[in-house]
């Protein structure tokens, strides 16, 4: 040990203050009674200095002041303020203050006032005072530092003596006690042997001094305990053998053994170590107090926890219980405790003595299973598949949701049920046959089953297992069937619209095929037309050779409309309405129907009607006509039957119109009925859809009703049908009627116009419609070139284009097509009118052509009219009125 | 012995009766406004004011302030020539209303072509004054440096010795300090930059006398008494 750490010791510490206490206090006393002598003195100064003012300015200042000079006065009493420790030097008259010199601040002011007088004219005056202030502060700043100079002389007298003091004390005493210490310190079982020595001159020991005393008996009190140690040390031993067998058993059960008292919170008297697995507390934690075992309890067990353990231990019975124990790192330890407490001779309870096992484990899992069994549930339930499970013996057991909606019965009304109380015999039937199959093969089966539900008539796809208990025994079946009949469906629809492509198809292939023959069909026609029209026109009038052309004519004009309806048909023509009188139309038509119907059919028309016009194209209607009275006649054709045509003016209310689809307003209803076998009610709907037919294969293309449809849809009127099943059927076609006036303007006879010698190079590879077109067009004045190649026409127009005015040339040639003629031409001369012919073609239509800068496009056949037409409105580059 | 003592009391008794009927009166003018033995120009007119009231007129000199502080206190019972508005400083006095005289200040300087008209005009100058003048002190604010002086004949030596360019004083005062010193080459700078009234004040205990005096004042002036005191007086002393 320092020196220095020797000093800070207590015994050292306590003689340095007693001694530097005692010094101060004398310091302080000697020192006081110092400065009183020099406190007096000072003053004694002081009075000193105020009586050599008195002396030596005062007659001066009186002088100054009778005369009132100013500036004298304050010179006088700037000398006095020089003098030690004057602060303020005033001359005051009447309390007022002529001259002042310094200032009266501060504190430790003596004031002596000294009265100012004048002898005048033999009378003594007082003429003013003199107030000379004297400051202490002087004198106790120099007190100030003689207490300075005094405390620091002391101070470091008082530390040499304090210091030698010290010295002297630790040399002969501290020394020795440190020594002391030290072997008690070090004083244990082991240096009982080692006797204290203290170190010192041998000198010493001869007096026995306090000491020696000291010494002697603490080696005294070593030797006696060397004898009881021996005595102890056997006692212990076996203590700690019987606390060792004693902590091993209670550290060996499975469990905290514990004693406590019986209240809460149970503070504990003793508890296993394994209270810190359960706890994150030591069990020493418990046993001092610092943790309280009933604080640890889960707020929401507590209660419980304290209300059964008082019950039971007034009721001097075992407790337990479950609960749950908050540990140090905030989880949750399930507890499962056991106990009760121990009762002192009056059956008060002293203790609570105890087993605590930690279950978390255990609650653990059986919250799992709980949780799996509910996941287990909502996958059951949650699933659109009806799964259900039977017994042996086909009654219900379970049935989750989707099976109740199936069956239409809650779950109480299906358990314990068979199929057989719960769907149509029939298919409680079929659901059988499969479940005894399962049951009998104890296999798997997958199969579909139609039945009767609450959802009407389904398909059902079953997967259905046998379930075997765990000792192997067959115990019922488990099944899975999902409700398949909208795929069913699906399927069927799909089947339905693949005939249907097909037959669409197939019709695309007629309409190319007819589009095909079109062009070779309407030349023919056109050789035809355009002679059978010259026939006419040669002939003399009133002639029967005039009358057979004229109905040459008009039949060709008509195998011209249907190639024109066949290209419509198959979308290869344009189809063009005209303001037309339907009755002439309809009486022209019956007049072609009646030779080909059988006599078997008797047909009757009623036709009340005057000459009223729509606007149609006269093909579609007479294709109308001829559609329904076809149908009429297939209806009647085994059993023969009267057809009606009629046709008559009709109104159409507004009342109608949501009916009929159409808007109010004047119509032509022609109406077609026939006696035959009628339509069924679940198929009338259907009638009109395309592809629909009741008919027999080939007879009909199921597209007869639906264009029917489609074309009074476009002319803005309506077809319906009324039909009595074995009485017949009446079909009505509503046509709008279209103003009078416009009908007139459209109807009125035009002259052919004719040409003023214009020159024409006409170009058609067909022989016979090259003659033709030659004579027609100079028929109607015109100089016609003609050429039957592309090539050839090309090089006469390029050798002298100013020849031609107007070009008209076939579509369909060899080598060079019309439009890359045109093309051509229009490049040798922009401003040629060219009109293109064509009996058909799928590369070239009006738009297209005129487009490329054609004037006109006309199909083929050519009449006389249209043909005359076209080539005036190309050559003056009028706008056609009509076609 | 009997009439020793009777001719003593008589003596005493008549020294009384003359002390009840002098006033005792200082002023601080000088020659040739006040002279020691009270021939100046404003003692004799105030003597002869006193003179016509009946009453006995002893006249001391002390310095300016003494002078006005004695009256105030009833050391004195009046003091004159002084200028109007002390009585407001000085609460014992009273001013007799009627004026003694004129005071025209001037400035005296080596130069004579000092244009000095107004209080202002002394801005650029080194200025000398007496300490005590009440005037003066209140007036002249403007100047390049001030110098107070105890009496005048600081007041002429401080300008003597060029220890500055003028000196304001009352014009008759400096006439007769110049004379009296023999002082020369000093010249006052006309016209007076200001002129004031001067008047003689009592004390209060005296307060009842102020109308014979003033009525007597009246009197000296208007029968020429005044006139003829003040050329006997002063044309000594006025420059040739």
């Amino acid at each position: 040990m320092s020196l220095f750490s020797k000093v800070k010791s207590r015994l050292a510490a306590k003689l340095v203050f007693y001694i530097l206490f005692f010094s101060t206090i004398v310091t302080f006393v000697s020192t006081g009674t110092q400065l009183l002598f020099e406190y007096r003195r000072e003053i004694k100064h002081l009075n000193s200095t105020v009586k050599q003012v008195k002396q030596s300015h005062l007659s001066t200042i009186v002088s100054s002041l009778w005369v009132y000079d100013l500036t004298m006065l304050e010179t006088e009493l700037r000398g006095i303020k020089e003098l030690p420790d004057v602060t303020n030097v005033e001359i005051i008259r009447d309390k007022n203050k002529i001259v002042s010199v310094g200032s009266s601040n501060g504190d430790h002011l003596l004031s002596h006032d000294f009265p100012l007088t004048h002898t005048h004219r033999g009378q003594e005056l007082k003429i003013g005072t003199l107030k000379v202030e004297v400051s202490l502060q002087g004198v106790y700043k120099r007190l100030k530092e003689r207490v300075i100079i005094i405390l620091v002389t002391q101070a470091f007298k008082t530390f040499l003596v304090s210091s030698f003091t010290f010295l002297l004390f630790y040399f002969l005493i501290v020394k020795h006690l440190h020594t002391m210490a030290a072997y008690a310190k070090s004083f244990n079982l082991s240096r009982l042997e080692i006797p204290l020595k203290l170190n010192r001159k041998s000198d010493d020991y001869q007096t026995e001094d306090e000491l020696f005393v000291v010494e002697k008996a603490m080696n005294e009190m070593r030797l006696n305990l060397i004898n009881e140690i021996d005595v102890v040390r056997a006692s212990q031993n076996a203590l700690s053998k019987s606390e060792e067998r004693y902590r091993s058993l209670i550290n060996n059960i499975p469990g905290v053994v514990y004693r406590c008292e019986p209240t809460f919170p149970w503070n504990v008297d003793y508890i296993g170590e394994l209270i810190e697995d359960y706890t994150g507390y030591s069990a020493e934690d418990f046993k001092n107090g610092k943790i309280l075992y009933g604080n640890l309890i889960h707020p929401d067990d507590s209660q419980m926890v304290d209300s059964v353990v008082s019950e039971m231990v007034s009721k001097g019975q075992p407790f337990e219980f479950e609960y749950r124990l908050i540990h140090f790192d905030g989880t949750i330890r399930w507890i499962f405790e056991k106990g009760r407490a121990v009762y002192d001779q009056d059956r008060i309870p002293l203790w609570l003595d105890g087993v605590l096992l930690n279950i978390t484990d255990k609650k653990l899992a059986e919250k799992q299973l709980e949780e799996k069994e509910v996941l287990l549930k909502s996958i059951i339930e949650s699933t659109s598949d009806a799964i259900f499970f039977k017994d042996v013996k086909g009654r219900y057991v379970l049935a989750n949701t989707s099976t109740q909606k199936a069956i239409g019965k809650t779950e109480e009304q299906i358990i314990g049920k068979t199929d057989f109380d719960l769907f149509p015999a029939e298919s409680a039937k079929i659901i059988q046959q499969v479940d005894s199959s399962v049951l009998k093969s104890k296999k798997s089966i997958l199969a579909e089953e139609h039945l009767q539900t609450s959802y009407g008539e389904t398909f059902w796809q079953a997967n259905k297992s046998p379930l075997i208990d765990n000792k192997g025994n067959l115990i019922g079946l488990v099944g899975v069937s999902r409700n398949i009949t909208d795929f069913k469906n699906a399927v069927a629809e799909r089947e339905d619209l693949k005939k249907r492509l097909m037959q669409a198809q197939k019709m695309e292939a007629i309409g190319t095929l007819a589009g095909g023959i079109a062009h070779d069909f309407n030349n023919v026609l056109g050789v035809i037309l355009g002679y059978a029209e010259m026939v006419a026109e040669d002939a003399p009038s009133g002639s029967s050779l005039k009358k057979d052309a004229g109905k040459i004519v008009i039949a060709a004009n008509r195998a011209k409309d249907l190639v024109k309806q066949i290209l419509a048909f198959s979308r290869q023509a344009k189809v063009e309405k005209a303001p037309i009188n339907i009755k002439l139309l309809i009486r022209e038509g019956l007049k072609m129907l009646r030779s080909s119907i059988p006599s078997t059919i008797i047909i009757t028309e009623d036709i009340d009607l005057e000459n009223e016009y729509i606007l149609a194209d006269p093909t579609q209607v007479h294709q109308i006509l001829m559609n329904l009275c076809t149908n009429a006649y297939q209806a009647m054709e085994e059993t023969g039957g009267e057809m009606n045509i009629s046709i008559k003016s009709t109104v159409v209310s507004p009342k109608q119109e949501l009916e009929l689809d159409i808007s109010s307003g004047n119509y032509i209803e022609l109406s077609v009925s026939d006696t035959g076998r009628g339509i069924r009610p679940e198929i009338i709907d259907k009638i009109f859809d395309p592809y629909f037919t009741t008919k027999d294969i080939g007879k009909g293309t199921g597209m007869g009703l639906a264009i029917i449809h489609g074309i009074m849809q476009e002319y803005g009127g309506a077809i319906t049908v009324q039909s009595e099943l074995g009485k017949g059927s009446t079909f009505h076609a509503y046509f709008p009627v279209v103003a009078q006036e416009t009908a007139n303007k459209i109807e009125k006879p035009e002259n052919i116009p004719h040409g003023k010698e214009e020159r024409i190079l006409f170009i058609d590879d067909e022989e016979l419609l090259a003659e033709i077109g030659k004579d027609m067009l100079e028929r109607l004045g015109y100089h016609v070139t003609v050429r039957r190649s592309s090539i050839e026409a090309l090089t006469t127009f390029q050798d002298s284009p100013d020849k031609f005015d107007i070009v008209i040339t076939d579509q369909t040639m060899p080598d060079m097509t019309g439009t890359d003629l045109a093309r051509r031409i229009m490049q040798i001369r922009p401003d040629i009118p060219i009109i293109l012919c064509t009996g058909y073609s799928n590369l070239i239509d009006e738009h297209s052509a005129k487009a490329l800068g054609i004037n006109e496009f006309v199909l083929k056949p050519l009449t006389k009219s249209t043909i005359a037409r076209l080539i005036r409105k190309a050559l003056n580059g009028q706008s056609e009125s009509g076609s | 012995m009997k009439i020793l003592n009777i001719l003593l009391g008589l003596l005493l008794f008549s020294q009384s009766v003359i002390a009840a009927d002098q006033i005792v009166v200082a002023t601080a003018d000088g020659i040739p406004l006040s002279m020691p033995d009270g021939k100046g120009f404003h003692d004799q007119v105030i003597q002869e004011a006193f003179n016509r009231i009946n009453i006995g007129l002893q006249i001391i000199h002390l310095p300016a302030e003494r002078a006005l502080i004695n009256a105030n206190e009833g050391i004195e019972q009046g003091v004159y020539v002084r200028v109007e508005g002390l009585d407001n400083v000085y609460k014992n006095l009273r001013r007799v209303p009627e004026k003694i005289t004129d005071y025209r200040f001037v400035a005296f300087s080596k130069k004579k072509n000092l244009l000095i008209n107004n209080w202002d005009s002394t801005a650029p100058f080194d200025v000398g004054i007496i300490n005590g003048w009440k005037i003066l002190e209140k007036n002249i604010k403007k100047y390049n440096s001030l110098v107070k002086v105890s009496n005048p004949t600081i007041l002429f030596n401080i300008l003597v010795e060029d220890k500055v360019d003028l000196i304001v004083y009352n014009e008759h005062d400096g006439y007769g300090h110049m004379k009296e010193n023999g002082i020369t080459g000093i010249y006052p700078i006309q016209p007076p930059f200001a002129q004031k009234e001067m008047f003689l004040y009592l004390h209060k205990d005296k307060e009842s006398l102020i109308p014979a005096l003033t009525k007597a004042l009246k009197s000296i002036k208007e029968d020429g008494t005044y006139e003829k005191i003040k050329t006997i007086t002063l044309s000594p002393y006025l420059p040739k």
